[in-house]
């Protein structure tokens, strides 16, 4: 898995959200964006999401141009920003919802991911009544359920104890260890540095490698 | 993936709310009062009645004194804005949550508007279903007849000012003009309102049919979407009596008018979907 990042300028309303960026990141791999809030860290997960489109060049995923080519990455787990679910069915129900749209995993892998993800599949309990916590978690669920190749979770600790942290960050290398590209967005620091295998600053539109 | 699987997380999503209880309430208080004037005079509504009732909309607007006053079509106006409030926000509303989960999974923006489409025209039936329904209930209720043929002593209700003699249609032409036409109009301004809601603001969206509405009351033609939604400006109806400029439109040509517009809409809409930012609420 590759996805290539090429002198990609975006503009929204009029506004400079991606100044030339030029990255490339691989399979096997966490890869962590770091820096203030507004700095353009989410805008370059849409990006690679295929959510957003570049105004000036161009973001290949293994050679295939988003926009153009393909619509979406083939094989993609997301969480970007807060976790929406139906608040009317359990947690289980709206991942088994989800994972019928592409029928690539049965209840047994979705049972798995929310494990993972540290909840209890047979919690009966609707989503409107589950803590932050747990909502984020069952977001991280969504996103890995199905394996996918590429994996981009923007701030998945929020609303996490130190323990729930420490339980996600494991989950998340053990996604890199089994082959998936990791990205993940974080303002903090401290927890990219013990996370990722290289680590981008984010700032006013400008993505550069922090040296280690 | 077929796009079918996109549209059933909108019936669930999209569909399945309380808020299409409200439905009823749009025609309800319109049966009632055509239900009560005709018991009042010794008839029952039929099924026709009640529908060119409903969609009765205003006679051709024809200034010729500033001190003419005009009957605003309240009822009419009421249910066409009402499914339009009903139809405008789902679309961005999924689009900005569980959707964005959706589309990656679809893998593919067309699918996804088009499945949008799909739901935007299955709500329009539903709420369509819903006042049919209620002119069912209503006509068993005052004990008339499921017919389309409308009731010749009905038509000072029906018709507007400018009705010379009783109304006479046969149940084609009702079901044209009080069913089929406006069905098809509601859906292209549904759909219309959806497709500009890519481009402007909901509310926005929501005030250019608003306006194109107004348009259709004061501005005759059938090129003018909400035209064939209005029975009173059928030329079944609206005859040329007293004078050219009161003759009324064809029914057919807004009906098929407002099928194209629909058409176009959904191309529109499926265009700019493929280059459109996807982005939260906020952003």
């Amino acid at each position: 898995m590759l996805i290539e990042i090429k002198d990609v300028t975006k503009t929204i309303k009029k506004a400079l959200i991606l100044d030339r960026v030029s990255l490339e990141f691989k399979g096997g791999l966490i890869y962590g964006l770091q820096g203030p809030n507004g700095s353009g860290k989410t805008m370059l997960m849409r990006l690679v999401a295929g959510l957003i489109l570049p105004t000036k060049g161009e973001v290949l995923i293994d050679g295939k141009r988003l926009g153009r080519d393909i619509d979406f990455p083939p094989s993609l787990g997301l969480l970007i920003e807060n976790p929406a679910f139906l608040p009317g069915y359990t947690g289980k129900r709206n991942l088994e919802l989800l994972a019928e749209l592409q029928n690539r995993v049965g209840e047994k892998e979705i049972c798995q991911a929310i494990r993972d993800a540290g909840l209890d599949p047979e919690d009966k309990r609707k989503y409107r009544k589950y803590s932050l916590g747990m909502k984020q978690r069952l977001g991280i669920a969504a996103a890995i359920m199905e394996k996918p190749d590429i994996l981009l979770l923007d701030e998945p600790t929020n609303a996490l104890d130190e323990g729930g942290v420490e339980e996600i960050c494991g989950l998340i290398r053990r996604e890199r260890d089994r082959g998936a590209l990791v990205i993940v967005a974080c303002h903090d620091r401290d927890l990219l540095e013990g996370l990722a295998d290289e680590i981008y600053t984010v700032a006013e539109g400008r993505v550069e490698r922090r040296q280690p | 993936m077929s796009w079918i699987k996109i549209l059933a997380h909108d019936i669930r999503c999209g569909l399945l709310r309380w808020r299409y209880l409200l439905t009823p309430g749009l025609v309800i208080l319109a049966y009632l009062y055509l239900g009560n004037r005709a018991a009042a005079i010794g008839l029952s509504p039929s099924l026709g009645d009640m529908m060119l009732y409903a969609f009765g909309g205003a006679d051709p607007v024809v200034i010729r004194d500033l001190r003419d006053s005009l009957d605003f079509p309240f009822q009419w106006a009421l249910i066409i804005s009402g499914v339009l409030l009903l139809n405008l926000d789902y679309m961005l509303y999924d689009l900005t949550n569980l959707g964005q989960q959706v589309i990656v999974r679809s893998r593919n923006r067309s699918g996804w508007f088009l499945s949008k489409c799909a739901w935007n025209f299955t709500s329009t039936c539903l709420c369509f279903a819903a006042m049919l329904l209620m002119a069912v209930l209503g006509v068993l209720y005052f004990g008339g007849e499921l017919s389309l043929v409308n009731s010749p002593g009905l038509s000072r209700y029906i018709g507007g000012k400018f009705l010379t003699g009783e109304l006479s249609l046969t149940s084609w032409q009702t079901l044209m003009a009080g069913i089929l036409a406006p069905f098809v109009t509601l859906a292209a301004l549904s759909m219309l309102q959806m497709t500009l809601c890519l481009f402007v603001k909901p509310v926005v969206a929501f005030l250019i049919c608003q306006v194109q509405l107004i348009l259709a009351i004061f501005w005759k033609s059938p090129f003018c979407l909400g035209e064939g939604s209005m029975v009173l400006r059928s030329s079944w109806v609206a005859t040329d009596y007293f004078g050219p400029e009161y003759a009324g439109v064809s029914t057919c040509v807004s009906a098929v008018f407002a099928l194209a517009v629909l058409v176009i809409c959904v191309i529109v809409g499926v265009v700019r979907f493929r280059h459109m930012d996807i982005l939260s609420l906020e952003e």
